[in-house]
């Protein structure tokens, strides 16, 4: 199982998401094409198929199919940077921030 | 600096809420162009253009020859426009000239005049309307029609901004639908001219939209609005299934090309200068940006060192540079963050044990510009992260088999299945393990020949459906059956029967 933990930083964009949203927030981590690996911060997202590996504040942390046994011993911290251009569907992307993951290589 | 707004209902629009943000020239790190970024009120302005357009009949009402013709028409004009959109390209995505002068506007142009032509021509007309007469359970006359869906919405990737734009306006607009595209933010301005383009070649106002804008908030508004029948989108897979999963609100139809980790499988027999050399073009085009690059080399243990030792002499054969050069053939990765990703990749290779024989790092002579060395990782085992998971930049992991068997296993353990390659004299042989590999495409003996003569997309969780072909074109239409039965006294409709007395 893979230990997920957040920035401050990060933690304060998720409070601010949540204020404004009614829904469930879910972080999955997933990858693929032009995105790389990152985590997603979905409204009311159903994740079949996905794992649940993890809680930061309050928000459960979900890996899909793909990233199960690569992070099987990975620990990881998300953060978050400014990126006023990132097409991902994650709820920051309208504040022009991004959620990364930081990773102890 | 240049300056591009949305392009809405046949014009040029700021954002609603007047926002803008600079793109950026990855091989300066200068921004060389600001673009208007769209908010959710705009993509609704956007979608109401395309939707008014469809409903006015102003573009399927026209035969298919005419939206045939007008389709070749601007195939025409991105050629007599090339120098400037290839410019912009280039300094969008930090593209070589090269690739964009013989890849990107050709490609792109092809991509409406195969379309354009396509349906001026008698398979298209057989397509669109089918006849069958029945006898059983009526007798029927019995039509099988194709009809356009209405407002289509593409969403684009950053690494081919023209190109996979043609390949979601093109198809749409064949079969009569009207579109709004959203290009990749760190990407947009090709899709944005080639807006402009299609306008002023004659589709009419309102047929194609183009806008810029973040994911979380103009992406989530597409993938939601009502009044979109359909969705391509091409991009990361989560991106992807978050679509597919706020597109069920209004059951849209949605084709997906996502993510992918393709085999090369080089065969005992096969040429190795040829596959040493074909391995590097799999995964270093355009940096490794690209989804279906051969990402995993498989090699027969017997020919592993000899492979390996051509494909090192091969990488010393790539300029890396000056993006404009003629002779440059790799330029910049597209951003700062794509190349902190790859850096990140690396590391996680080495720290799992593979062996880094080329590259692994930044450049030294390039002082400006998201540059990246191409870089070979040998002894990698398929469970390593950096052979499961996408990095899309210049990394190749070599992987080492025995037998056909253990390649194909290996080939197959991924969760993605877009593309992929076998390199072999025996073409009898390649096609058998090509037929065993779950994947959309393979090349052999080949790579990255993509054909819009034939279906592209994934197997797994490398998408849905298919672009591309008549294959890709059915995607854009919606089938109706129409059932003429015969004008006659209620006697003779036996099924009254079941009913009435």
């Amino acid at each position: 199982m893979p230990t997920i933990s957040i920035t401050p930083k990060a933690a304060e964009v998720v409070a601010r998401v949540r204020a404004e949203r009614r829904g469930t927030l879910t972080f999955t981590i997933d990858g693929g094409c032009c995105e790389g690996t990152a985590p997603h911060l979905f409204e009311d997202a159903v994740l079949a198929g996905a794992e649940l590996v993890g809680e930061v504040v309050g928000v459960p942390v979900y890996l899909q199919a793909a990233m199960v046994r690569p992070f099987a011993a990975a620990a990881v911290t998300i953060d978050v940077v400014e990126d006023p251009l990132s097409d991902a569907m994650s709820l920051e992307t309208g504040y022009g921030l991004r959620f990364v993951l930081r990773e102890s290589v | 600096m240049k300056e591009f707004g949305l392009f809405i209902d046949g014009e040029w629009h700021a954002a609603k809420g007047g926002k803008t943000a600079p793109t950026i020239n990855p091989a300066t790190e200068e921004p060389w162009a600001t673009v208007a970024v769209a908010d959710r009120e705009d993509v609704r302005k956007a979608v109401a253009a395309a939707k008014k357009a469809h409903d006015r009949g102003v573009w399927r009402n026209k035969s298919p020859q005419e939206r045939g013709e007008i389709l070749q028409k601007v195939a025409m004009a991105m050629f007599e426009r090339q120098d400037e959109i290839a410019a912009a390209e280039v300094q969008d995505g930090g593209g070589t000239m090269r690739k964009a002068m013989s890849m990107d506007i050709p490609g792109a142009a092809q991509t409406f005049m195969h379309f354009g032509q396509f349906i001026c021509g008698d398979e298209y007309k057989a397509m669109i309307c089918e006849e069958f007469d029945e006898m059983v359970p009526v007798p029927s006359k019995n039509l099988v029609v194709r009809e356009p869906i209405g407002v289509c919405a593409g969403i684009t990737p950053w690494n081919f901004p023209l190109i996979m734009a043609a390949w979601k306006i093109a198809p749409a607009l064949a079969a009569g639908n009207t579109v709004v595209i959203k290009p990749a933010s760190v990407t947009p301005v090709t899709a944005l001219m080639l807006g402009e383009i299609c306008t002023k070649a004659g589709v009419p106002a309102g047929v194609v939209n183009v806008i810029s804008g973040p994911g979380g908030t103009a992406g989530e508004e597409l993938a939601m609005h009502p009044d979109i029948g359909k969705i391509a989108f091409t991009g990361s897979t989560e991106v992807g299934r978050r679509i597919m999963q706020l597109g069920a609100g209004t059951l849209k139809k949605v084709t997906l090309e996502l993510g992918g980790k393709s085999p090369n499988i080089i065969l005992d027999d096969a040429n190795l200068d040829t596959a040493a050399l074909g391995a590097l073009f799999a995964t270093f085009l355009h940096q490794g940006q690209i989804c279906e690059s051969g990402t995993r080399v498989l090699v027969h243990e017997k020919i592993h060192d000899q492979l390996i030792e051509k494909m090192i002499a091969g990488i010393q054969r790539i300029q890396i540079g000056d993006t404009m050069d003629p002779t440059t053939g790799m330029g910049p990765l597209v951003s700062a963050a794509q190349r902190e990703t790859v850096e990140k990749y690396v590391g996680i290779g080495k720290e799992q044990g593979a062996k880094c024989v080329v590259g692994g790092k930044r450049p030294a002579a390039m002082n400006k510009g998201y540059y990246f060395e191409p870089t070979i990782f040998d002894d990698v085992d398929n469970k390593m992260r950096i052979a499961q998971e996408e990095i899309f930049g210049p990394v190749v992991s070599v992987i080492r088999y025995k037998d056909e068997d253990e390649a194909v296993r290996i080939a197959n353990d991924s969760v993605y299945g877009l593309g992929g390659a076998v390199w072999s004299a025996n073409k009898d042989r390649a096609v058998a393990v090509a037929k065993r590999i779950e994947t959309g495409t393979v090349w052999i003996n080949d790579y990255h020949m993509i054909n819009l003569r034939f279906p592209f997309g994934g197997y797994k969780q490398s998408g849905v459906g298919r672009e591309l072909g008549k294959w890709g074109l059915a995607e854009y239409h919606e089938l109706k059956h129409i059932h003429v039965g015969e004008d006659t006294p209620p006697e003779g409709k036996f099924y009254l029967q079941l009913l009435l007395n």
